[in-house]
């Protein structure tokens, strides 16, 4: 397997009470290492439970999740934990930055607890933020806190960057610039890189379409020519 | 409306109950011990009250120098619907199976001071006797107690039998606590008092009288002492009146008896005289005989010369008789002349009697009572201030995070048109609700636990019965104002801010509270040698103001409150220890009488004995203005008094002191507030009253001392102070139970006290302390945990967000706990240390409140108890987190971060 990314028939169940949601329904999907992957689907259709999956965030019912020939799935509870906080970054929606610590000490609180982490402000420089490495996040605009936010995620040098809707609380150039600089990360450092987004026009950027239906992959499509993000309007 | 407020309430309630709890908890603490301290004074003074309304405690004691008779009795008896009893006492030494004691008789008197029976019954014949509970264990029911031989007649002759029976055990209401005064009698000291029917005395008259007054104010009250200060008028003029008639019927008896004597005397006199006449005459007569005899005596024959002349010296012998009677008789009319002159001069200086009327404040017991039930009052304020300052504090910081929460709820019902007052109602009845569950719950186990907590204190000194349950509807209301006000106010100031604020703006997120840089950081070669993660808890220790004070306030509280508890038991318990391996290092205190010199001899050459020193000790009375404290006199002119009884202070020896100087104990002058180089009056009997200069004062913890010269204890007692006790160290290994028998049995010896029978007594009664200590950890621990679940709680409530994202980025549990924890285990340390000297300061105060006259408690706290504070400190709070971490662990990384709050 040459695959760097294997989910297998992968089935997630919510129990809440007596409900029972089925939030992915037999997804199988496979991502090769250094590829720019986007997942796109409706709201609701399951990208963020499939994204927690593979990022060691929540498990699975039934089905099988691998990285680089290891069986997450099979991981516990600990050993999940050692998986995220040596494999993978993640950037969210809503940042979620510490608001007590500068840009600067977020970025070194992930450096923190990684054996070979970028030095935190090299991680900000590569993000474009040296000069505001002393503020608090308070004191950062939106676009600002996601960068920070990346910077954060990279600074662990993961082996997968998974970002769940990263613009979706950006405004459009601020959102642009965000895409973009996740793009150049992946182009420039070969890293894998995973984003969701509910915007089909964003799908020209990336080098494999997933396309998520009511909790399964509905398709897979291999992008050849990928498009610079600059060059995307929507 | 009203039911969807009510039901988000409910349901606010059920999904944070720990937060409910904490609110209840820290209300229930604050009101338990506020309401518990406040209630203590007034439910030992109604369960005292109540004990000396059944066992009608006198109102009034009538003492006159001449006693009373019954008439005297009768002149109050019925006035003004007073009842009054004459009433006989008597101190003597009698012998019982705890070997001889100093008694003092009372004689029952019918409805006035009731002696309450604890076992067996009263007495039914006259020469029964109901004994003193205290020491029941030295006269068992069935024994005897035998007045001794070496009473004084006055004693002897008061008593009718010789011996008592005992029949029962009594408490007294004149008896209220341990002290049964002192007395001439004996050691100087009462052992125990007993009861005996009006029949077991043989006195003329009473003497005293005790008056029950119609008097409707309670014991204590200021409404007796007001009522009692009206009858005590009228008693005194009638008194009075008594006393003058008394005066009369006796001046007027004793001079009607002179008269007659006189009278008797002087017609002695004038037979006297006649006899004498005739005397004189027949004298006249037998030397006419005797002349015509010589004249004639040559024409007698020899027979009838022998016969005159034997006719002769027998009326000169007669007649010598005759002179010698005479003379004797004048001799006895000169002397019956003398003893009518003396009684004439003694009626002469009778003087109208002194006479008193003593209120229940001159009973010792009563006095001490009404002193000592006075303490608790003063604890009763910081204590709850505590607690208090504490619940306001959790109250703030859990209602503004609650308030926080719900900013979003709060924008949606104004923006539906809601008043502020319905969205307020919420939180004012959540934290209402709270409040109240907590007023109700620690009104109850705090009015009903703590007073009878004290009360099992207090019952060292007092024990007559079992406390009385008092409720105080005032208290009830004002501790249901504060508890309401203190959660219902700061809901309220919570709420306010965002009530202000327009619906739009609370739907919106809250701006996050900015990060700041804190002031440590600008102490930079400090800052640089924290880890990262020590900085982060370090700035985020000072984000929230109030948080910091909640918690170095409340855990300082926890730590101050423990090393009180401690320091209380280690100021008290260990007093006994001190008192006789340090200060009294004698084993047996002897008091002896007689040929003192030979009984000391016999004492020391007993077998198990090491050494004896002889001493004088008697019972004085140490004054300033206000007070006036009964004290053991003690001197000796051995220069091995100080290995007997070890005079120091702290570390620093005491010399003996000099003539003029006295050295006291170091109760006696907190007491009286003297210090060395003041001045101290000593009082002996009625009058006595002499100056010394204090040149020193020693640690002492058991009674009250005073140590004067030999001479100058003469100058205080007005008596030789010749050895009449002996203080004796036994050598290591001997039986004590035995050598004290052979002390008694040695002749001289009237008493014996060993030291190790009253350490066991003392400590178990002092036991009792391990109860406060509990009583104490509880609340500390109960405070603590209050405290740092809230303050955990609401940490961790607010940064789910934070710890969900640590976690995402992989942080382990451990680390995660730490990050979480470091800076509460932190905050606890800083409250611990803040909180060793407060508890220190706490401790000394409450100390202070609890000096009792005749056990001087030292204000002392062992490190050991700093430690343990110290520790059990860190340990609630291990214990908390412990606790919280599982509640970390739960936390849901995906469902925390999905959305905004
Ligand atoms: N913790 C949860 N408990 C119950 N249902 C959930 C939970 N998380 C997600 N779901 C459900 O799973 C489905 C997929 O959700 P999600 O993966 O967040 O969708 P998307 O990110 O594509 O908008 C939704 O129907 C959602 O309601
Ligand atoms: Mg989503």
């Amino acid at each position: 397997m040459d695959q760097f990314v294997v989910f297998e028939d992968v089935t997630k169940i919510y129990k809440t009470g007596s409900v029972e949601i089925k939030a992915l329904c037999n997804t199988t999907f496979e991502i090769k290492k250094g590829e720019l992957c986007v997942i796109v689907g409706p709201s609701g259709a399951g990208k963020t439970t499939l994204l927690n999956i593979l990022g060691g965030m929540d498990t699975l019912t039934s089905g099988h999740v691998w990285l680089e020939n290891k069986e997450i799935s099979a991981y516990n509870k600990r050993q999940l934990t050692a998986y995220r906080r040596s494999e993978i970054g993640f950037v969210f929606q809503f940042y979620n930055l510490i608001q007590n610590l500068t840009a600067l000490e977020n970025v070194e609180l992930a450096a923190q607890i990684c054996k070979d982490p970028m030095p935190a402000s090299e991680a900000l420089a590569l993000v474009g933020l040296s000069d505001r490495s002393a503020n608090f996040p308070s004191q950062l605009s939106g676009g600002e806190q996601q960068r920070v936010a990346i910077a954060r995620a990279f600074a662990k040098r993961p082996k997968l960057l998974l970002c769940d809707e990263p613009t979706g609380a950006l405004d459009y150039a601020t959102g642009k610039a965000v895409l973009k600089l996740l793009q150049d990360m992946c182009r420039n450092t070969g890293m894998t890189v995973v984003i969701i987004t509910h915007n089909s026009a964003l799908t020209a950027m990336a080098d494999r379409v997933i396309r998520v239906k009511n909790g399964t992959v509905s398709s897979v499509a291999l992008n050849e020519n990928p498009v610079p993000v600059e060059d995307i309007e929507w | 409306m009203v039911r969807a407020f009510f039901k988000t309430t409910v349901r606010e309630i059920k999904n944070s109950i720990g937060r409910f709890l904490a609110i209840l908890i820290i209300t229930a603490l604050g009101v338990g011990f506020f309401a518990g301290l406040r209630l203590t004074e007034p439910s030992m003074t109604a369960t005292t009250d109540k004990f000396l309304t059944e066992q009608n405690l006198f109102d009034f004691r009538l003492l006159s120098t001449l006693g009373f008779t019954e008439d005297d009795v009768k002149a109050f008896d019925g006035v003004d619907g007073m009842t009054a009893k004459g009433a006989y006492n008597v101190d003597f030494l009698g012998l019982s199976e705890g070997g001889e004691l100093v008694f003092k008789a009372h004689s029952i008197t019918d409805g006035i001071n009731i002696p309450r029976v604890v076992d067996g019954n009263l007495p039914s014949a006259d020469n029964e006797c109901v004994v003193d509970a205290n020491i029941s264990g030295a006269a068992p029911i069935g024994s005897v107690i035998k007045v001794a031989d070496s009473n004084t007649d006055n004693a002897k002759d008061t008593l009718k039998y010789t011996e008592y029976k005992v029949v029962g055990h009594v408490r007294s209401p004149y008896y209220i606590n341990f002290e049964r005064g002192s007395t001439s009698v004996g050691t100087g000291r009462i052992s125990g008092f007993i009861y005996l029917p009006e029949g077991g005395f043989n006195s003329e008259a009473y003497h005293e009288i005790f008056v029950d007054a119609p008097i409707n104010g309670k014991a204590f009250e200021n409404e007796y002492d007001e009522e009692a200060a009206v009858i005590s008028q009228k008693i005194e003029s009638i008194l009075n009146e008594r006393g003058q008639e008394r005066y009369d019927s006796i001046y007027n008896e004793a001079l009607s008896e002179i008269n007659s004597n006189q009278a008797e005397l002087d017609e002695a006199a004038a037979e006297l005289e006649a006899e004498k006449l005739k005397l004189e005459d027949s004298k006249a007569e037998y030397e006419n005989y005797k002349a015509l005899f010589e004249q004639y005596e040559s024409f007698l024959t020899e027979e009838q010369k022998a016969e005159y002349q034997k006719q002769l010296d027998d009326a000169a012998k007669l007649i010598a008789d005759g002179e010698k009677k005479i003379l004797d008789a004048e001799t006895a009319i000169a002397e019956g002349q003398a003893a009518i002159d003396e009684a004439r001069s003694e009626l002469d200086s009778l003087s109208v009697p002194s006479l008193y009327v003593l209120g229940r404040d001159t009973n010792v017991g009563y006095a001490c009572f009404e002193n000592d039930s006075g303490i608790v009052s003063a604890i009763s304020v910081v204590f709850p201030l505590l607690f208090m300052l504490v619940a306001i504090l959790v109250c703030m910081t859990t209602m503004a995070r609650m308030v926080d929460e719900n900013r979003v709820q709060i924008g949606v019902f104004k923006s539906l048109g809601y008043g502020n007052f319905t969205i307020q109602s919420k939180f004012l009845i959540y934290s209402g609700l709270a409040a109240c569950a907590g007023w109700l719950g620690g009104y109850m186990l705090g009015s009903y636990f703590v007073p009878r907590i004290i009360w099992n204190v207090y019952n060292i000194m007092y024990n007559f019965a079992e406390l009385e349950y008092v409720f105080d509807p005032l208290l009830f209301a004002l501790c249901f104002l504060a508890a309401i006000g203190c959660a219902c106010g700061t809901a309220y100031l919570a709420c306010r801010a965002e009530l202000r604020s327009v619906p739009a703006e609370l739907i919106r997120p809250k701006a996050p509270k900015t990060g700041k840089k804190i002031f440590l950081e600008r102490i930079g070669f400090l800052w640089k040698r924290f880890s990262f993660l020590h900085k982060v808890s370090a700035r985020n220790i000072f984000r929230y103001k109030n948080r910091l004070f909640m918690m170095i306030i409340g855990i300082g509280g926890c730590t101050a409150l423990l090393v009180t508890g401690f320091g209380i038991r280690d100021s008290i318990k260990n007093i006994v220890a001190f008192q006789f391996d340090e200060i009294m290092l004698y084993d047996y205190n002897v008091s002896i009488e007689g040929d003192t010199d030979s009984v000391y001899d016999n004492l020391i050459s007993l077998d198990g004995i090491e050494s004896g020193l002889g001493v004088y000790q008697t019972s004085v009375n140490l004054t300033n203005d206000q007070e006036r404290l009964d004290t053991y006199l003690l001197s000796s002119s051995d220069p091995r008094f100080t290995d007997f009884v070890d005079l120091h202070n702290g570390n620093e020896a005491i010399q003996y002191p000099e003539n003029g100087n006295a050295v006291i104990s170091a109760g006696a002058a907190e007491i009286l507030g003297i210090s060395v180089g003041d001045n101290i009056t000593v009082n002996f009997g009625e009058t006595r009253e002499t100056v010394f200069n204090v040149s020193g004062i020693f640690d002492n913890f058991f009674y009250n001392y005073i140590i004067l010269t030999e001479s100058d204890c003469e100058k205080a007692t007005g008596s030789a102070a010749s050895t009449n006790a002996v203080f004796l160290k036994a050598t290591q290994n001997e039986n004590s139970g035995d050598l004290a028998a052979r002390i008694s049995g040695i002749s001289g010896v009237t008493s014996v006290t060993s030291t190790s029978d009253l350490t066991d007594r003392v400590s178990s009664s002092l036991d009792s302390i391990e109860y406060i200590v509990v009583f104490v950890v509880i609340c500390a621990a109960a405070l603590a945990f209050v405290v740092l679940y809230n303050l955990s709680n609401i940490n961790i409530a607010e940064r789910v967000r934070e710890i969900a994202t640590i976690k995402v980025l992989g942080f382990y549990k451990k680390e995660v706990s730490d990050y979480i924890f470091r800076e509460i285990i932190a905050l606890t340390f800083i409250g611990a240390v803040v909180g060793l000297p407060l508890g220190k300061l706490l401790h000394s105060f409450v100390m202070q409140q609890i000096q009792v006259s005749s056990v001087h408690f030292e204000n002392r706290i062992s490190v050991w108890s700093f430690l343990i504070a110290f520790a059990m400190t860190v340990v609630f709070a291990f214990l908390i987190n412990i606790f919280m971490a599982r509640r970390l662990d739960k936390i849901d990384m995906s469902g925390s971060l999905k959305s905004v709050e």
